[in-house]
């Protein structure tokens, strides 16, 4: 669905923000986008929606190159951004000028999620807040029944009823030709939703890899200090006890705890690896 | 063809421009017909109805340059905002598409939105104008006269020029066109002149012959007589670069649109 092809990209000459990335993203999956700030998630979303272009490199989308932006292309994917502008319209005046962009635009499916949300269809965009303005535009992006729905910090400003909300919709709407693709600081509010880990850092993708696999090869615990043994891979503070991330040797099925992982990843990516590349 | 000119998605650009800008738009132009109408309403109940049509025409032509320098000048706003430029960008319409939609409302969208709301104030103004007054009757105002139809014909390319003014320039895009839309009056005049002069020997024109021939005079006295064919030519040469000017800055602002997208 989406290829990656040695995509080198910097802001200023000297320098470079990624450097012969390579990436291929496949549907029917939700992909979870991490990594610290200023390590490039934004801009890597902003490529793929060909909102910037590569310096070298291509990105493409089912065949499309990105930075040719044309109209098939631009209609089958939908971007949230963090930071966006929505024009001092009614919902209905938004629907009427935009809905027509998109062939697949299921109106009824709309209004439900506003429903599902409890945002007032009679609003005007420019008197609500930034929460329900944010509620509205996935409401929206979710209605268009594009292939591709990139979301970049998707759950910043939601209210907790709202961020439950957000995730049971998520689910409820990925389907076999359809990638969602989610950016985001707030771990804990995507974990147990998301299909694939993608951790960038320095400039390239430092992990890559299937939920149900990090399931089957690693195992998340907390244990007390002295429980704590040399087959460790990583392990952190957490209160008076260990979290850890060890060998799922035995096959056991513990769940994935993303911010360790993520912080395995950054500490020692090598390690982790390894793990995966063995079999 | 259809990923670069879709009438259909064409359309749909228009109605998004139309929308969200509309109002704003309208608003701009109910201000300023509104005033001027005020003007012309406190000046005119002594007047008789050929100056009042007059006044009509001159008022149609101001505010039409006013308001429509003004439109053209501001146009493409949503580069000047990040957040806008996205949306402007994730819009799916192809470039031309866009680009295409504001030429198209900042000329002909324009012209008939204006027409139509300078019409209606003026035929209030006469109604109240002409009550006051038995000589005068209720006139509809007509925008096709020789002398509005040349204001418009000169506006054009002065628009093209706002309208690449406005998608270059980030910041008050319509104080850098003016601006250099000045010092271009200036070069272009220059050049005009040392052009009459290369082929007439004469910057100004003193008297007519007879029907073939002008006579020049410089500060020194008579320079003799030169055949108006040739001075037409001239003329009609700047006329043509003149109406060329349109097409060239249009050209010019689709490029800045390209440029800016990249």
């Amino acid at each position: 669905m989406i290829e990656i092809k040695d995509l080198t990209f910097s802001y200023k000459r000297n320098s470079i923000l990624f450097k012969s990335l390579n990436l291929s993203v496949g549907a029917g999956q939700i992909h979870g986008l991490l990594g610290k700030n200023g390590a490039g998630k934004t801009t890597l979303l902003k490529l793929i929606a060909g909102l910037q272009y590569p310096q070298e490199g291509e990105i493409t989308i089912n065949g499309y190159l990105s930075k040719g932006r044309a109209p098939e292309y631009l209609s089958n994917y939908f971007y949230i951004a963090e930071e966006f502008n929505l024009p001092s319209v009614k919902i209905k005046s938004y629907l009427n000028i935009y809905a027509p962009f998109y062939k697949d635009f299921d109106k009824e499916a709309f209004f439900n999620y506003l429903d599902e949300f409890k945002i007032p269809k009679e609003n005007k965009l420019s008197k609500m807040s930034y929460g329900q303005k944010k509620k509205f535009l996935l409401s929206f992006g979710l209605a268009t029944n594009c292939k591709i729905l990139f979301m970049d910090e998707p759950t910043n400003g939601l209210d907790i009823p709202s961020k439950s909300t957000f995730r049971k919709l998520i689910a409820n709407n990925i389907t076999e030709d359809r990638a969602f693709i989610i950016s985001t600081h707030q771990i804990k509010d995507i974990e147990g939703m998301i299909d694939t880990v993608i951790i960038i850092e320095d400039g390239q993708i430092m992990f890559k890899q299937n939920v149900q696999d990090i399931s089957e090869k690693l195992s998340f615990k907390t244990l007390s200090t002295s429980e704590v043994s040399d087959g460790v891979l990583f392990s952190e503070d957490h209160v008076i006890n260990k979290r850890v991330i060890s060998v799922n040797n035995n096959k056991e099925d513990t769940l994935i705890d993303i911010e360790l992982l993520f912080n395995a990843v950054v500490s020692d990516s090598q390690k982790l690896t390894q793990q995966f590349n063995n079999n | 063809m259809d990923a670069y000119l879709n009438l259909n998605r064409f359309f749909l650009v228009v109605k998004r421009d139309l929308i969200e800008n509309g109002r704003s738009a309208l608003f701009g132009m109910l201000t300023v017909i509104s005033i001027f109408s005020f003007i012309l309403l406190m000046t005119s109940f002594d007047t008789n109805q050929i100056l009042l049509t007059e006044l009509g025409n001159r008022l149609y032509i101001i505010e039409f340059w006013f308001i429509g320098v003004f439109f053209s000048g501001m146009a493409f706003r949503d580069f000047r905002n990040k957040e806008r430029s996205m949306a402007y960008l994730m819009l799916p319409a192809s470039s031309l598409e866009k680009f295409l939609s504001i030429l198209f409302l900042t000329t002909i969208g324009f012209f008939i939105s204006f027409t139509l709301l300078f019409g209606a104030f003026n035929l209030l103004n006469m109604g109240v104008i002409s009550s006051f007054s038995e000589a005068l009757s209720l006139e509809l105002y007509n925008p096709f006269n020789r002398d509005v139809w040349a204001s418009i014909m000169i506006f054009i390319p002065v628009q093209a020029i706002f309208l690449a003014g406005a998608t270059t320039f980030k910041k008050v895009p319509l104080f850098y066109t003016v601006l250099y839309f000045f010092l271009f009056l200036l070069i272009y005049g220059f050049l005009a002149t040392i052009l009459m002069k290369f082929y007439t020997g004469s910057l100004t024109i003193s008297e007519f012959g007879d029907n073939s021939s002008i006579s020049f005079y410089s500060s020194d006295g008579y320079m003799g007589e030169k055949s108006i064919d040739k001075i037409l030519s001239v003329q009609s040469f700047l006329f043509f670069i003149s109406y060329l000017l349109a097409p060239i800055f249009w050209v010019v602002a689709w490029f800045k649109i390209k440029e800016k997208e990249v």
